[in-house]
């Protein structure tokens, strides 16, 4: 449907009022025991076998319940997911829906935690396999950070070339091997997602806009990382840290936001490329086209952003995302002379109105 | 190398070894080719009637590759799979049997581009089929050894092959769903080389549209040559469209040598740069046809795609007649078009706001003159004739600005004030001795030609001479001019170059220059012809002596095709041979240096006269030249 501005974002708050992590868990839970009580016995069990501190769990476990909070730390989520005894698509579900991205299937541990979930063993279970795979590693071997740019060619396995093979592992032998054979390209990076942010980062720090060739504006000069966050993907989002002001809605949307220095960490390879940024730089490049027609604009780059999160292991759009519902109206452009990014940024301010985005004077010193 | 398989995991039937069919008994020959699925033998079996004769086969066992070992070769042969390998082996077994389902079906049907299935069954606790054996190899293994057709015409003759044997897939509504160069065998031609005849390989993730088909593959293709919608495992949007991607995206290996880059952020009408390996020497219109239908062939959208291999090798075959010569007619690029369409727009824009801006300022002008002006004085525009301006000429002496591809126009020649520009001497008719007492080292020289709208630039067949290998300074050039491309000739030339970046004077003569048409018919080039007096430093290093005479005698590419530009060079210092003097008559218009460079001071005439002495005859000729220096507005 069509919808103004305003409209999008009033239907997006209605939205989020009625959406909560504890609805999700809810819906995802098909046992008898209360779940209030499951999570807190399994959990607490979790954390203890791990030696970490359980106490405050209960009270954790209460607050995301109630929608007080929910919980970042993707261990956490994982041990949910085992403690409701959800198959591996329900916890790829509610890892899209809560944390930044689904089930990584790039990361040992987490393909480990996926075949554990397959084949519905607990989540014990799924550590003392994470163990027996650290002890065939030899001693001094550490697992590297291999990044995009340093693995040959024939190595650059797309994450869903893997995750297809990954499907077809029914035994835990079958699992030790194959998570040696792919070795060397498993990593906690995406790699596929690191090629394409190069690729289109290189073209917002070179500047290539095209105009050059109609003549009406000069070339662009190079950018910094800082000017090419700025510029083109902070999009008017307040850079103040503390949320205890912002609405449902804003935090939402503002979660995982790029900033200079994370897009610095994400550049040097030190962090993983996110979903998010992956998103906003397609904004921001226009899908690394400006000629695709109007008329078939928003499903031209709808199946282009689809293929990009997909070939990177990424969930894929959904309407039910606060963000990506923005992102799918931000396609739906009224006339040539308009832009995803263009129409973003006036959502944006929809949702942030009040809330101006302002350089910290901290920023000229490099801290936020 | 040992022809038998001897992985660690998997162990291939020996040669000599007894296949017993349900029909008749193979003898196995050697080992071919291992995939993740299965192994390939090279076999034989006897003819029933004359014993002797043997009957050469391929034979696929089903034999999956597993790294953990639990399946192993028994003594006997046959396969000894343990018991948690059963889920493992399951998906490969429905592959087979899928690939080989398809396999009979489409050669029930008749079809020459896959290898015949002569016979499948079941023995040693696994599967086989029989197919018939031809002589070839695997794309892959080509692309790996970088063998790769030698001209566009080759890679569209593979591709249509490919096409036809996919066909025979979607006649029985099936989709191969795996094509990439592991699946395509190139069969090896009469004469040994590679040729364009190809049968497909591997039909193990064949995917039926009909509602009757019983198995469900897992595998749906290659990374890199998957379309869109299997690599999101749309399976309702699975088509012949979905097989058509990826052969185009083998035929873009083919051409470019890279695999497909991220198509979800390439778009543009240009996949295949004109100026690569297989394109450079086509016509444009070889490379605009080539991107169109690789652009169309890799659309994101299937809806976007060919729809069928009918409407692909209809764009095919109108490519093969472009490179024929047969297809002239102008091939519309959209994309261009709807850049050009914005830039008018844009352009009109902006002119429309520099109209508004000009009248306002010309009203505001107009205005003010007419407050300036006193009442009844008419100004009349006046035009001032430089032919009037009196010039002693020599017509032996051809003046011609740097550049320029014919000599001053009545010996005129205007500049924008604050500007400076070098003038060229060509003397005819000059006969004097040479002088040999130096080799010209790295001086080199070519010859080119241009075409009109021809963005590839000069043209001169990598043939460039050296002055070094020369015994007496002198060259002889011949260009073959053997361009299939559709240009108008724009014009001709000859490139001198001082690779020393030294400061020295030269006088060039061409002594022949003479442009042998399509026809045989020899053109004169008059123009080149003569003694060129040349300065060289480190800022003008090269010369380019440049005429658009052709224009007179020949009209395009074709006019020219199958004939020659033919060149006598020879090369020589000036300071042995002649003595140049540059003068001019008013500095404060203009001044000359004693290279021929003018230098633009003011607006207004000044007249430039050059002398030229000949030290060993005595003999001095002498022109003069109008500079009309204006201002730089025009």
């Amino acid at each position: 449907m069509n919808m103004t501005e305003e409209q999008i974002v009033r239907f997006l708050n209605q939205r989020v009022e009625m959406w909560s992590f504890s609805r999700l868990l809810h819906e995802n839970y098909s046992g008898k025991i209360p779940l209030q009580m499951l999570l807190s016995e399994k959990l607490t069990e979790y954390k203890g076998m791990r030696g970490e501190d359980t106490k405050g769990t209960a009270r954790k476990i209460r607050n995301w319940l109630n929608d007080v909070n929910r919980p970042v730390n993707r261990e956490t989520l994982f041990q949910i997911c085992f403690a409701m005894g959800l198959d591996e698509e329900s916890a790829d579900k509610v890892l899209c829906s809560t944390a930044e991205s689904g089930i990584h299937y790039r990361n040992p541990r987490e393909m480990i935690y996926a075949f554990c979930l397959r084949k519905s063993y607990d989540y014990p279970k799924a550590q003392e396999l994470i163990r027996r795979l650290e002890e065939r590693r030899d001693p001094g071997e550490r697992q590297e950070q291999l990044s995009a740019r340093n693995l040959p060619q024939e190595e650059r396995y797309l994450t869903i070339s893997v995750r297809d093979e990954f499907k077809s592992v029914q035994s835990e032998d079958e699992l030790i091997r194959f998570l040696e054979k792919y070795r060397r390209s498993l990593g906690v990076r995406h790699n596929t997602a690191y090629a394409k942010f190069s690729l289109m980062m290189s073209q917002l720090i070179e500047g290539g806009s095209g105009n050059e060739e109609i003549g009406i504006v000069p070339g662009e000069k190079r950018y910094s990382l800082k000017q090419v966050t700025d510029q083109y993907l902070r999009m008017g989002i307040p850079y103040e840290r503390k949320s205890r002001s912002y609405s449902r809605l804003q935090k939402e949307i503002k979660k995982h936001w790029p900033s200079a220095k994370t897009m610095e960490e994400m550049y040097s390879g030190k962090a993983d490329v996110n979903r998010k940024t992956l998103l906003l730089l397609y904004f921001a490049t226009e899908g690394m086209d400006p000629g695709i027609q109007e008329e078939n604009y928003a499903g031209e780059h709808c199946r282009r952003i689809n293929l990009m999160l997909s070939e990177c292991g990424m969930a894929l759009l959904d309407p039910h995302n606060p963000f990506d519902f923005l992102i799918l109206q931000s396609l739906r452009i009224k006339n040539e002379d308009d832009s995803m990014s263009r129409r973003m940024e006036r959502f944006l301010w929809q949702v942030f109105k009040g809330s101006m985005a302002y350089i910290n004077p901290a920023d000229e010193t490099g801290k936020m | 190398m040992e022809d038998r398989l001897m992985e660690e995991y998997r162990q291939s039937l020996p040669e000599g070894f007894r296949l017993i069919g349900r029909h008749r008994i193979y003898i196995i020959d050697k080992y071919i080719s291992a995939g993740s699925n299965s192994i390939v033998y090279q076999a034989f079996y006897q003819d029933s009637l004359m014993p002797g004769h043997r009957h050469v086969i391929l034979i696929k066992e089903l034999y999956p590759l597993d790294e953990m070992g639990r399946i192993t070769r028994a003594a006997d042969g046959s396969l000894v799979i343990d018991p948690s390998a059963e889920e493992f082996l399951r998906p490969h077994r429905e592959s087979f049997l899928a690939g080989n389902h398809a396999h009979l079906t489409i050669a029930e049907n008749g079809s020459g581009r896959i290898a015949d299935n002569l016979d499948s069954f079941e023995a040693n606790n696994t599967l086989y089929t029989v197919l018939t054996s031809r002589k070839g190899r695997v794309l892959a293994e080509l692309l790996e050894e970088d063998i790769t057709f030698p001209t566009v015409t080759h890679t569209v003759q593979f591709l249509k092959n490919l096409l036809l044997a996919l066909s025979a897939f979607h006649q029985q509504k099936l989709l191969h769903l795996d094509i990439s160069p592991d699946n395509i065998f190139v069969l090896e031609a009469e004469d040994g080389k590679l040729s364009t005849d190809i049968i497909l390989l591997d039909f193990n993730s064949v995917y039926s549209q009909n509602s009757d088909w019983q198995y469900d593959n897992y595998y749906v293709g290659k990374a890199g040559y998957m379309a869109p919608e299997t690599v999101l495992q749309r399976r309702g949007e699975f088509g012949p469209w979905s097989d058509i991607y990826s052969v185009c995206a083998v035929w873009y290996e083919l051409l470019s040598g890279e695999k497909l880059p991220d198509m979800e952020l390439v778009y543009g009408s240009e996949l295949i740069s004109p100026y690569s390996r297989l394109l450079l020497h086509e016509k444009e219109r070889t490379a605009l046809q080539v991107n169109q239908i690789l652009k169309k062939g890799l659309e994101i959208q299937p809806k976007k795609r060919y729809q069928e291999i009918g409407e692909i090798q209809s764009d095919l075959d109108r490519l093969l007649n472009i490179l024929s010569g047969a297809d002239r007619e102008p091939i519309i690029n959209p994309r261009a078009e709807q850049d050009a369409r914005r830039k008018k727009t844009r352009r009109a824009v902006t002119a429309l706001a520099c109209l508004i801006f000009l009248l306002a300022g010309t009203g505001t002008g107009i205005l003010l003159e007419k407050m300036l002006k006193p009442e009844g004085q008419s100004m009349e525009h006046t035009e001032l004739d430089l032919t009037q301006f009196p010039l002693e000429t020599d017509d032996s002496v051809v003046l011609t600005e740097k550049n320029i591809r014919h000599p001053l126009e009545n010996n005129i020649m205007t500049m924008p004030v604050q500007s400076s520009m070098s003038v060229r001497v060509n003397l005819k008719d000059y006969s004097h001795p040479r002088d040999l007492s130096e080799v010209f080292e790295t001086y080199g020289i070519f010859t080119i030609y241009n075409g009109e709208g021809d963005k590839r630039g000069w043209q001169f067949a990598d043939l460039t001479y050296d002055f070094f290998y020369t015994p007496d300074n002198a060259i002889h050039m011949e260009l073959p001019l053997q361009d299939k491309n559709e240009f108008p000739l724009e014009y001709i030339g000859v490139i001198f170059a001082n690779y020393n970046y030294t400061e020295t004077s030269v006088v060039l003569d061409i002594k022949d220059c003479t442009l042998v048409d399509g026809e045989g018919i020899s053109h004169e080039i008059t123009e080149l012809e003569g003694s060129h007096i040349l300065y060289f430093d480190e800022e003008n290093w090269q010369w380019n002596l440049l005429s658009e005479q052709n224009k007179n005698y020949v009209r395009d590419f074709q006019d020219i095709y199958g004939g020659k530009l033919i060149v006598d060079a020879e090369a020589g210092y000036l300071d042995p041979l002649l003595e140049v003097t540059w003068e001019s008559d008013n500095p404060d218009v203009a001044t000359v240096d004693e290279k021929g460079r003018i230098y633009a001071n003011r607006q207004g005439q000044a007249t430039i006269t050059v002398t030229i002495e000949d030290k060993h005859t005595g003999e001095i000729r002498k022109t003069q030249m109008l500079v009309h220096v204006r201002s730089k507005l025009g």
